[in-house]
């Protein structure tokens, strides 16, 4: 008899970097690789999890950016490019590293896995990995659910309410257009949460979303049960707060098991480590050094010295670490005085890219919790939010706590002196397109300023992703970042100016549709 | 059943319009270099700022605001005519219109500032104008209201029991809310999984589980040796020029001292210096399980209006976010803590710990840090670097800056004003 509930939730969220007016574009890279290395590699151990008849095994968060990209067919050629790349370079590193006896394993290893990855994308899914997701959900290995439409920082948008019920609203259709399903849970992206958004997570048809452990903790009145159990707002939406020991374990990069020396690093990649003359076929332009995926090392210690990567030595450290995370879930779980009602439950939530992408083992070390967990004999169980809250449909009340996930726990990491010039920008914005949905939100479908209306939409919510805050921020990808918002704000000035004046240019409207077609069917009504 | 999304870009990598876009007048298809030429015509012409008269609020953290503004060339207008020479205040206010803090002057060249407070959980609005020579605020903008967040549990205890949103209810028709349940027993303590034991420590139960709390973020420097230029504002960045370096100078207004009732006016602080490292918790703080349960000996109506009348001097005399706070020799806790905003409306009764230990105090909450018998005795950390005076003499801090204070109490309820004064400083960038 277990004596609790293991809650593992990834979270799959990519900014939409999509850019048809270039021939190729380095941050659409943030895509291709996601895939190969991790959405691939997911799908994989879902297909193993599935036929060990296991259900309930994960909860994924797939955004609307992301469910919108991988559904795109011309995101979907440009991968397919990239991935024929990436085998024509696996076969001149096959040839390269031929006598080397540290490093011809890895690239036949990687070889051998790009042939599985590709196979995977064009004959067992048809290019289309959202299908393959909802396949896995409908057969209950898995619970999907999303969140806010291009993952906009609601705490920081509240200042004009309308924009933070589109953001969820639209989410919550885009969701249920892409896939068939209707999502019961939310990702508030960044875990960001105010008082009182829990009434628009209502309104937008969602029953729970998760939050960092202070917002639980801090909730009023105090929830007795700490993060061990999600509370109840008052309106009935549920909280599930993020158990914080199981995610330091994973999430740190001292304590977490991803800084184990045995496994593989991230930083070294022969993008960087090759003569340029040799690297150039398969880098974006024959001149900007890019991550490859093909890295030959293993973390080995914190300087700058790395030792080959020994695949079977980091397949005997995921072992450990798994059986070390399922243990201390059970001792967490145990330490709960078995209570039935409600059940205890560890909510562990990781960004799904770390899995594969940063942490290479990451998808193996998953694997082997869940088979674990899932053992008839094991002392926890897994569940997913649904499920849990179908069984405990009783929690204690309580309203939670601003909060976010983020550094420093509230909004610092999306509002500082790096990137606080976009808010005045983004909430006049927001009042303007409130505006024009009230006055002009029921034009015929399909008139002109109808679809200036809607593209403006589309403009305004690209604009709020809260990823362009965060790079500002990272000061990783920081010109990108300024750029886009900017875009996107101008094409929603253009637009603007279109509808109030009647004057269209049907060529430039076209245009922006092209460039930005994402929520075909976004209605501007949920602005008003 | 699933749905396909219409395809807005040709399969052989050109781009057309999106199906179901009635009224269009050419499907031709795009190339790049057009979509790349439209693209830039509108960054180029479209990205522009509103230019009426404004002022917001954000929330940055429970300690700190964030304000933006505009003032359209009309309403500078009047100002420039008597020369321009007022200087550029924000002025925050409680709900009630309250003056809740010293102005905040302003860089005129700027267009945001970030507003450090001494409390968390506070709700503001803020006013922007001209400070006048009279004291006086000519106001040009009002701002929006927000309320901070508080980073500490609440106080509050009730176990209310709610049905998840279109849940069943377990037993038919179990009420949505039920208040008749008790609360089940304390959690056993720290009970070993009897596991295989490859664990080898006990794993916290979810009440005591170390969360990495936010940390009060700025690095300031109390030197006060930066003063000339006192800016924290930043600027928008220019369309053709995006400059993200900037200067994080900035001064604040508060400051910190512990005075009792019965001193007459703050102590002077031009010497020396307060400036704990973290003013909340520290970064990886036990959180306690809640406020302690302690027999509270009631407050006589004598003496609370006493205190009330002491906590009203203290108010008008020094309305810089004091926390007055009623103690009581000999008792294990302070009785009540009482909102400067709202002196009428008294909270919950907390433990001393809960009161004052969020504000200033970093470490363990947990008593190791405040005593309270005949007298009140506080410990704590610093920066190294920095010094503490307390009611206007200093207080020895070792190397690592470690203090210990004995303050008597007298006999019978006392209030107790605490307020910081973080001198000026200049941040550090980043």
């Amino acid at each position: 008899m277990a004596y609790g509930y293991q809650c593992i939730v990834l979270h799959a969220h990519l900014p939409y970097v999509r850019h048809p007016e270039y021939d190729s574009f380095l941050e659409e890279n943030w895509l291709f690789e996601a895939i190969t290395e991790t959405y691939v590699p997911l799908l994989h151990m879902l297909k193993r999890l599935h036929g060990a008849g296991l259900k309930n095994c994960l909860t994924l968060s797939l955004s609307p950016t992301l469910m919108s990209m991988l559904r795109d067919p011309f995101l979907q050629q440009r991968y397919l490019k990239h991935l024929e790349k990436l085998l024509r370079l696996a076969d001149e590193e096959v040839k390269r590293t031929r006598g080397d006896a540290d490093f011809a394993p890895l690239a036949r290893l990687y070889q051998q896995r790009l042939t599985e990855v590709e196979h995977t994308y064009k004959e067992s899914c048809g290019q289309d990995l959202l299908a393959a997701f909802v396949d896995y959900a409908e057969q209950g290995v898995l619970e999907l659910m999303t969140c806010a439409a291009t993952h906009g920082y609601l705490p920081l948008l509240r200042q004009e309410a309308s924009s933070v019920r589109a953001q969820l609203k639209a989410g919550a259709d885009s969701f249920q257009t892409m896939t068939g399903l209707q999502a019961e849970g939310v990702w508030l992206p960044e875990c960001g949460y105010y008082q009182g958004l829990e009434a628009l997570v209502e309104e937008a048809g969602f029953r729970y979303f998760f939050l960092d452990a202070h917002g639980i903790l801090n909730a009023r009145p105090q929830p007795y049960y700490g993060v061990s159990a999600p509370i109840v707002c008052p309106n009935g939406i549920a909280a599930f707060g993020r158990d914080p020991a199981t995610s330091r374990q994973v999430w740190s990069r001292d304590e977490g098991y991803p800084g184990d020396p045995h496994y593989r690093d991230f930083y070294r990649d022969i993008g960087f480590d090759l003569e340029l003359d040799t690297i150039a076929p398969y880098i974006l332009d024959g001149r900007t050094r890019i991550q490859t995926g093909f890295k030959y090392y293993r973390i080995t210690g914190a300087g700058d010295e790395k030792q080959p990567y020994r695949p079977e030595q980091a397949v005997e450290r995921v072992q450990i670490h798994a059986d070390d995370f399922v243990e201390r879930s059970c001792q967490a779980l145990y330490a709960q005085g078995q209570r039935k009602d409600p059940a205890p439950i560890i909510v562990s939530p990781y960004d799904a890219e770390l899995f594969g992408h940063w942490w290479f083992e990451g998808p193996d070390w998953l694997e082997a919790v869940i088979t674990r967990m899932a053992g008839e004999a094991a002392d926890v169980g897994l569940t997913t939010p649904s499920r849990y809250l179908q069984e405990n449909p009783r929690q204690q009340v309580a309203l939670p706590a601003d909060s976010s996930w983020g550094d420093g726990g509230y909004n610092a990491f999306w509002l500082n002196p790096g990137n606080d010039w976009v808010y005045p920008y983004l909430h006049d914005a927001a009042q303007r397109m409130h505006m024009l949905a009230q006055i002009y939100g029921d034009e015929p479908e399909g008139s002109q300023r109808y679809r200036a209306l809607q593209q403006a939409g589309r403009s305004l919510l690209l604009a709020q992703a809260s990823d362009w805050a965060f790079i500002m921020k990272t000061e990783t990808s920081k010109e990108y970042a300024y750029n886009r918002t900017r875009d996107h704000l101008a094409r929603f000035n253009y637009l603007e100016h279109a509808v109030r004046s009647g004057e269209f240019d049907e060529r430039q409207l076209q245009a922006l549709e092209v460039m930005d077609p994402i929520f075909p069917q976004l209605s501007p009504r949920i602005f008003s | 059943m699933k749905t396909d999304i219409p395809s807005p870009v040709a399969r052989n990598g050109s781009s057309s319009s999106p199906a179901g876009g009635k009224g269009q007048a050419s499907a031709r298809p795009f190339s790049v270099q057009e979509l790349r030429t439209i693209s830039f015509q509108i960054a180029a012409g479209w990205f522009r700022a509103d230019e009426a008269t404004q002022l917001t609020l954000m929330e940055v953290h429970p300690w700190r605001l964030h304000a933006y503004w505009n003032i359209s060339e009309q309403d500078w207008q009047p100002s420039r005519a008597q020369g321009g020479q007022e200087a550029l205040v924000l002025r925050l206010r409680d709900p009630r219109g309250r003056v809740a803090d010293q102005d905040v002057e302003v860089d005129g060249r700027r267009n945001n500032w970030y507003v450090d407070l001494l409390q968390g959980g506070g709700a503001y609005t803020a006013e922007l104008g001209l400070l006048q020579g009279n004291g006086d605020l000519q106001v040009l903008a009002q701002s929006n209201t927000v309320q901070l967040p508080m980073a500490e549990p609440s106080p509050q205890r009730d176990y209310t029991m709610g049905l998840v949103k279109d849940a069943e209810p377990p037993q038919g028709d179990a009420p949505m809310f039920d208040k008749s349940l008790e609360p089940p027993p304390e959690l056993p303590q720290q009970q070993l999984y009897p596991g295989p034991g490859q664990v080898s420590e006990p794993f916290p139960s979810a009440e005591s589980v170390s969360v990495p709390l936010p940390r009060h973020e700025p690095k300031l420097d109390v030197s006060g040796e930066n003063g000339d230029e006192e800016v924290y504002g930043t600027d928008f960045p220019a369309i053709e020029e995006y400059e993200l370096e900037q200067e994080h100078e900035r001064t604040d207004q508060f400051s910190s001292a512990m005075v009792k009732s019965e001193i007459p006016q703050l102590p002077a602080m031009d010497e020396t210096l307060i400036c704990p490292t973290d003013l909340s918790l520290g970064s990886h703080a036990t959180l306690p399980a809640g406020p302690s349960a302690p027999a509270v000996e009631p407050i006589t109506p004598a003496a609370s209006q006493q205190l009330e009348q002491i906590e009203s001097r203290l108010l008008q005399e020094h309305p810089l976010n004091p926390v007055p706070v009623i103690a009581q020799a000999g008792a294990d806790v302070i009785h009540e803590q009482v909102s400067t905003h709202a002196p009428a409306v008294r909270r919950p009764v907390m433990a001393l710990e809960d009161a004052l230990g969020a504000s200033l105090f970093s470490g363990s909450l947990g008593g190791a840090g405040l005593q309270v018998d005949s007298r009140l005795q506080l410990s704590g950390q610093l920066d190294p670097d920095h010094a503490l005076s307390l009611f206007g003499e200093a207080v020895e801090v070792d190397a690592e800056g470690r203090f210990t204070v004995s303050l008597p109490l007298d006999k019978g309820p006392e209030l107790l004003a605490l307020l910081y004064r973080l001198r000026q400083h200049k941040r550090e960038p980043g």
